[in-house]
C-alpha cells in the first residue's frame, strides 16, 4: 500500500482557497442570524435538503433551518453518540434513521446548533415529502416537540421515471394552495414573484457552475474529488443559500480554483494533502460516514483512490441532467425541482445515472457505501450492484457503515473490504479486462 | 363462517375463559406477523382482543357512498377521508395516538403491546408519539421488534409473559 497524498502544506494551503473561505463566513453568518432570530422577531422555518424552497423562503424574509445538516454536523463534531443516547433513552428505535434520532438528542440537550449557538424553534415546519418517508415521520415528531405547525407539501414519487403535466401541476396548486399561505401567515408578507424570480435566476447560474465543477472529473487526472470533496462543494446550494448573491460567487470562486489545478494539472486536495497519483477512479453510491469522515477519507485517499462522480451529491437536486432553475416558470421550476432531487428517483433511474457515470467518468468500478437505517438509499442497492455490474462490466464494491451513529463505523472492516476491492480491481486490469 | 365459528365456540360448554391480559396489538399494520409469534403471546398470558394487521384490508372505515354522480370521485374521497389512522398516513391536523386509545377504549383492552418487525420505519418512527398518548391516558404497555424470518421468540415470550403478569397483578 504507496501513500499517496503528500502531507500538511498543501492542505493548509487548500483551506486558504477563497472559495472555503467564503463558505465558513456564509455558515458562520447564517448560524448567527439564527441564533439572534428570537430577539430580532425574525421567523424561520425548518425543511429538508431535498425538496427544500429556499428562493421561496428567502423571498418571504424568512430563515430557513436544515435538520440533516445539523445531524450531520453534530457527526463530525462527536456529539452524535450522545445525541442517539439520549433519543434512544426517551423510546426512538435502534432501526431508524440515525439522522432522527441525533435531531431529536439535539433537541433535548438545549438545541445547541453546529456553531454553539442556539437555534430558535421554528414557526413553520415545511414538510417537503421528496421519496423518504422519514421526512414525513421526523417532522411528525419536531411538530409535536415544538407545537410549531406543519405545512405538507407531498411530491409525487417518480415511480415511472418520469415527470407528467399532472404531477407538476399537483405540486404547483399545493405550493399555490397550502406553503404560499402558511410563509404569508407566518412571515405577515405577501408572496412576491418578481423577487422569487431574481432569486431563481441566481440559483441558475450557481448551479452552472456547480456543474461544471462537478464534470471536471472526467478529466484525468481529476481536479477534485467528487463525494468527499464533493460534499463540500454542494454545500451552499443545498443548504440556505441558493439563490443568494453569496451563493453566485462561491461557485464562480470555487470554479475559478479548480480551473487552476486543471491548468497546473493536480489532483485533488484530501485532508493529508494532495494525491498525486490517481490509480482508481471510482464512483460512489450512498451518504457518507460523518464520524469518521475524515479516516473514512484518508482510507481511500492513502490508495490514490479518487471519487469521481457519486450519487450523494445529487441528494438536494439533480443538476448535471441538464435542470436548472427557471425564474420564467417560477412555481412550475420549483415543482420539477423537487420532483428530481435523488432520493425521488426511482430504481431503474438510479441504476441508469450510475451507469452513466461508471462510464462518463472512465471510472475503473463503482462503490456502494450502504447506511442501513437509511431506508432511502439502502433499499435496493443490491439490485443496484448487480445491474450496474452487469450493465458496465466492471467490479462494484460493498461497504456498510453508518450516517452519524459511531457504534456502525468499523474502520478495520472497512479497510479490508476496501483493500480487497482495490485489488479486485488491479486483478480486472491484469487480466485485460 | 366466522358467525357459526362463534356460535360452535359459545355453545361449547367445556371452554372456559382462562385468566389472559386482554391486550391491543400495534404496530404490525403492513402484514400479518407469524402464527408463531401470535401462539407465543397467547401463551404468555395475553388475549389479544385488537390488532392493526394486514390493514389495507380494512383501510376504509365506514360505507363508500354508493348513490353518487361520481363513483371514482367518491371512492377517492373515502380513501382519504374515511381511513384508518395508521402510521403511513399523514393527517393533518391530528392528535398523534388519539386513535389508538379509543381503540384501547372500544375493545375493553387493558394494555397495549407495540410488536413491530425491525426496520419498519413507519411503525418505528411513529413508536414514540403513540407512546405518548398511551402514557397520557394511563394505559399499560410494553414493546419489542420481531424478525419475520427467525422464529424465535422466547425473549418475547419472557417479556410479554411479565406483560401480562403485571397488568393481572397491578390493574383494578
Ligand atoms: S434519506 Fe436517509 S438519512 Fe435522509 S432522512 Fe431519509 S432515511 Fe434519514
Amino acid at each position: 500500500m504507496s501513500k499517496q497524498a503528500s502531507p500538511g502544506n498543501v492542505a493548509a494551503a487548500a483551506l486558504k482557497d477563497q472559495s472555503q473561505e467564503r463558505q465558513k463566513a456564509m455558515i458562520a453568518e447564517h448560524f448567527r442570524k439564527l441564533a439572534e432570530a428570537p430577539e430580532r422577531g425574525e421567523k424561520c422555518v425548518y425543511t429538508f435538503v431535498p425538496g427544500n424552497l429556499t428562493e421561496l423562503i428567502d423571498s418571504f424574509g424568512l430563515l430557513p433551518v436544515l435538520p440533516e445538516i445539523n445531524a450531520l454536523q453534530s457527526g463530525m463534531r462527536g456529539k452524535s453518540r450522545d445525541y442517539i443516547g439520549l433519543a434512544e433513552k426517551l423510546g426512538h428505535s435502534e432501526d431508524v434513521c440515525t439522522y432522527v434520532k441525533c435531531d431529536i438528542g439535539m433537541l433535548k440537550s438545549g438545541n445547541i446548533g453546529p456553531t454553539g449557538e442556539r437555534l430558535p424553534n421554528p414557526d413553520l415546519l415545511l414538510l417537503s415529502y421528496t421519496g423518504c418517508f422519514t421526512f414525513l415521520k421526523w417532522f411528525e415528531l419536531l411538530g409535536q416537540e415544538y407545537n410549531a405547525p406543519v405545512a405538507m407539501l407531498h411530491v409525487p414519487y417518480q415511480g415511472d421515471g418520469v415527470v407528467t403535466d399532472s404531477m407538476r401541476t399537483y405540486v404547483v396548486d399545493q405550493i399555490k394552495k397550502k406553503v404560499i399561505p402558511a410563509l404569508e401567515r407566518i412571515s405577515g408578507r405577501a408572496y412576491d414573484e418578481e423577487a422569487l424570480k431574481e432569486r431563481l435566476a441566481r440559483s441558475a447560474q450557481a448551479e452552472e457552475d456547480l456543474v461544471w465543477v462537478l464534470e471536471s472529473a472526467k478529466r484525468r487526472p481529476s481536479p477534485i474529488d467528487a463525494y468527499f470533496g464533493g460534499v463540500y462543494y454542494i454545500g451552499p446550494i443545498f443548504t440556505a443559500f441558493r439563490g443568494t448573491q453569496d451563493a453566485v460567487l462561491y461557485y464562480r470562486e470555487l470554479r475559478a480554483e479548480i480551473e487552476e489545478r486543471i491548468a497546473l494539472g493536480k489532483g485533488p486536495v484530501t485532508p493529508d494533502g494532495e494525491i498525486e497519483n490517481e490509480r482508481y477512479r471510482l464512483v460512489v453510491e450512498g451518504p457518507p460516514n460523518w464520524t469518521s469522515f475524515r479516516k473514512f477519507w484518508q482510507m481511500f485517499a492513502e490508495e490514490g483512490a479518487v471519487v469521481v462522480a457519486s450519487t450523494y451529491t445529487k441528494v438536494g437536486g439533480v443538476y448535471d441532467n441538464g435542470f436548472r432553475h427557471d425564474p420564467n416558470r417560477p412555481l412550475e421550476t420549483l415543482a420539477d425541482y423537487c420532483m428530481g432531487c435523488y432520493t425521488n428517483l426511482n430504481l431503474p433511474t438510479r441504476v441508469q445515472m450510475l451507469e452513466r457515470y461508471v462510464r462518463e467518468y472512465s471510472a475503473d468500478g463503482f462503490l456502494i457505501n450502504s447506511v442501513k437505517s437509511c431506508n432511502s438509499f439502502s433499499a435496493g442497492q443490491l439490485m443496484i450492484l448487480r445491474e450496474v455490474e452487469r450493465r458496465t462490466g466492471r467490479p462494484g464494491g460493498f461497504i456498510e457503515s453508518d450516517l452519524v451513529d459511531p457504534r456502525y463505523f468499523s474502520a478495520s472492516n472497512i479497510k479490508n473490504r476496501l483493500e480487497s476491492y482495490f485489488q479486485m480491481i488491479e486483478q480486472k486490469r491484469a487480466g485485460g479486462a | 363462517m366466522l358467525r357459526e365459528y362463534r356460535e360452535a365456540v359459545l355453545a361449547d360448554e367445556d371452554r372456559r375463559s382462562m385468566d389472559q391480559a386482554r391486550v391491543l396489538l400495534a404496530g404490525s399494520f403492513c402484514e400479518q406477523p407469524p402464527l408463531g409469534l401470535l401462539r407465543t403471546l397467547e401463551r404468555a398470558g395475553c388475549y389479544i382482543v385488537d390488532d392493526d394487521f394486514v390493514q389495507v384490508h380494512r383501510w376504509i372505515t365506514g360505507d363508500v357512498r354508493a348513490d353518487g354522480a361520481d363513483p371514482l370521485g367518491d371512492l377517492v374521497l373515502a380513501y382519504l377521508k374515511q381511513g384508518i389512522a395508521s402510521p403511513i398516513r399523514y393527517i393533518d391536523e391530528q392528535v398523534k395516538g388519539q386513535a389508538l386509545v379509543e381503540r384501547v377504549e372500544r375493545s375493553g383492552a387493558e394494555g397495549v403491546i407495540f410488536c413491530a418487525p425491525s426496520f419498519c420505519d413507519p411503525a418505528l418512527l411513529d413508536q414514540p408519539m403513540a407512546v405518548a398518548a398511551i402514557e397520557r391516558a394511563g394505559i399499560p404497555w410494553t414493546s419489542f421488534k420481531y424478525a419475520g424470518n427467525t422464529g424465535q421468540f422466547q425473549v418475547i415470550r419472557e417479556q410479554a409473559g411479565t406483560f401480562a403478569d403485571s397488568i393481572k397483578l397491578w390493574s383494578e
